[in-house]
């Protein structure tokens, strides 16, 4: 009997064990590509990892994920990222062509490990090297989202050599450089006189004085002919014309001038979006959001766990 | 019929082809296990110990610009890829792998005392890395699991009177 309760309280504190390890690595977010869970890393940040992971995978099916913890909590960094890249099973499945970089912040280090499929190409002295020239001379002032930023650039770069191919990516714009159109530049009124008005003016006095004198005119002609009267009272449509050609032109002018206020608007509205929720090329981050999980059902690649780590020996 | 008349030597002869049978599709499966388990280790674990015998090369190819040839970093070194290269069995073959990992590991903290160039800095640490990372994969295979199996099996009854008789040894570890 005693044997028997002995037996139990042992599977029940092995499988707890085990449940708690499972709770070390934390599940992979929404995003899939960056987890920040030690929260270092700026959304602007992500949103770069994320545009640019989705072109890569597209193009290539090679991911690059980023993981951010506060501790380890096992062995070692190096273990604890073998066990997190074959959890998620990142790159593809056929090709193993994923990488991982997970920063472990309160350990004070960190670890990049490669898929199985890219050990020839990204061998892990190379990632060493990219880690070392990248990612350690921010990581030594404790500016992570730079060195995160500059490191998965890196990272993209050599990706994108090992694949031969290219990806054109514009970079947003930070917010600093953002060009701010005042609000009263494309809502001002017209400007106070413009060449249409001096037209409009002149054309004003023109047939004020054609009207009038075209009625003292046509009195004094009915008097002498009636033959005189049709011909000059025709004289009016010409100038009844040129009124609503004045006024055409006055619309026009109106026209033209709503037409440059909405130029300035969708001018505007370019330089917002471009500066980050523009990056139209990638399809935006919205469209990428239902897709990630494309992204990562298709992934599921092996690392052997031959990974680089921080400073060597 | 003799069979038919003698029928203890039918029954001894029966006995024979069932012993003899159980023999030899014993020892066909065990030996078959065996070699199952020692592919994984020839055909890729080998090959891993390989590269790293490369690195190291390319770690005291490094070394030497800044060392003399036949110091003692250089030479242990040269002295390890060597044993690697005449080690036949996982055992000897760890044993090589451990001492190509001294060596670079000396190499490597000799040659951070000494004035590098860019490029060899970069070597140095790369080459070392990859050493570091080929132990890495190393010791995760699951190589050492499959033989401690394999040897379990090896000396249950009946595996192991038919190894004893028919001459399978156990598996060796990488270690």
């Amino acid at each position: 009997m005693m044997k028997r309760i002995f037996a139990y309280i042992t599977l029940i504190l092995i499988l707890s064990c085990n449940a708690v390890y499972a709770a070390d690595i934390p599940a992979p977010s929404s995003a899939f590509y960056v987890n920040d869970t030690a929260d270092v890393i700026s959304d602007q940040t992500e949103k770069i990892v994320i545009d640019k992971n989705a072109a890569l995978y597209e193009k290539t099916g090679a991911q690059i994920v980023i993981v951010t913890v506060e501790y380890t909590n096992t062995a070692s960094i190096a273990d604890y990222a073998y066990e997190l890249f074959n959890e998620y099973g990142i790159g593809s499945s056929g090709k193993n062509n994923g990488l991982l970089l997970l920063l472990s912040i309160g350990d004070d280090d960190y670890y990049a490990l490669q898929g199985s499929g890219l050990e020839r190409t990204l061998s892990s002295g190379t990632l060493s090297y990219l880690l070392y020239e990248y990612l350690e001379p921010y990581f030594a002032q404790q500016e992570y989202d730079a060195g995160v930023l500059s490191v998965f650039n890196a990272f993209y770069d050599e990706m994108l050599a090992i694949y031969d191919t290219s990806i054109d990516y514009k970079e947003p714009i930070p917010d600093e450089y953002e060009y701010y159109y005042p609000e009263e530049y494309y809502n001002n009124p017209e400007p106070s006189v413009t060449i249409f008005d001096v037209f409009r003016t002149f054309f004003i006095i023109v047939v004020i004085i054609a009207v009038l004198s075209s009625i003292f005119g046509a009195r004094k002609s009915t008097r002498s002919s009636s033959s005189y009267t049709r011909s000059n009272s025709s004289n009016i449509w010409p100038i009844i014309g040129a009124i609503n050609l004045m006024n055409m032109g006055r619309n026009i002018n109106s026209s033209i001038r709503r037409n440059t206020t909405t130029f300035n608007n969708n001018h505007n509205t370019i330089n917002r979006s471009s500066s980050f929720r523009g990056s139209s090329s990638f399809g935006g981050g919205s469209s990428f959001g239902g897709r990630s999980g494309g992204f990562h059902s298709g992934g599921g690649g092996m690392s052997r766990g031959g990974g680089a780590g921080r400073g060597g020996r | 019929m003799k069979f038919k008349e003698n029928r203890s030597l039918a029954w001894i002869l029966v006995v024979i082809a069932i012993i003899a049978s159980v023999l030899i599709s014993g020892h066909v499966s065990l030996s078959s296990t065996r070699r199952k388990v020692m592919n994984t280790f020839y055909e890729t674990m080998d090959t891993d110990l390989s590269t790293k015998s490369a690195y190291a090369d390319n770690l005291s190819g490094v070394a030497s610009r800044y060392l003399d040839r036949n110091s003692e970093y250089i030479t242990n070194m040269t002295k390890a890829r060597d044993m690697l290269l005449n080690a036949k069995t996982p055992n000897e073959k760890y044993a090589a792998s451990v001492k190509i990992t001294d060596a670079a590991a000396a190499l490597y903290d000799v040659l951070g005392t000494k004035e590098l160039n860019e490029t060899d800095e970069r070597l140095r640490r790369s080459n070392y890395a990859d050493i570091v990372a080929v132990d890495d994969i190393l010791k995760r295979t699951t190589f050492n699991q499959d033989v401690e199996n394999f040897n379990n099996e090896l000396n249950m009854f009946p595996a192991n009177v038919i190894a004893s008789i028919t001459g399978i040894d156990e598996a060796e570890y990488f270690r």
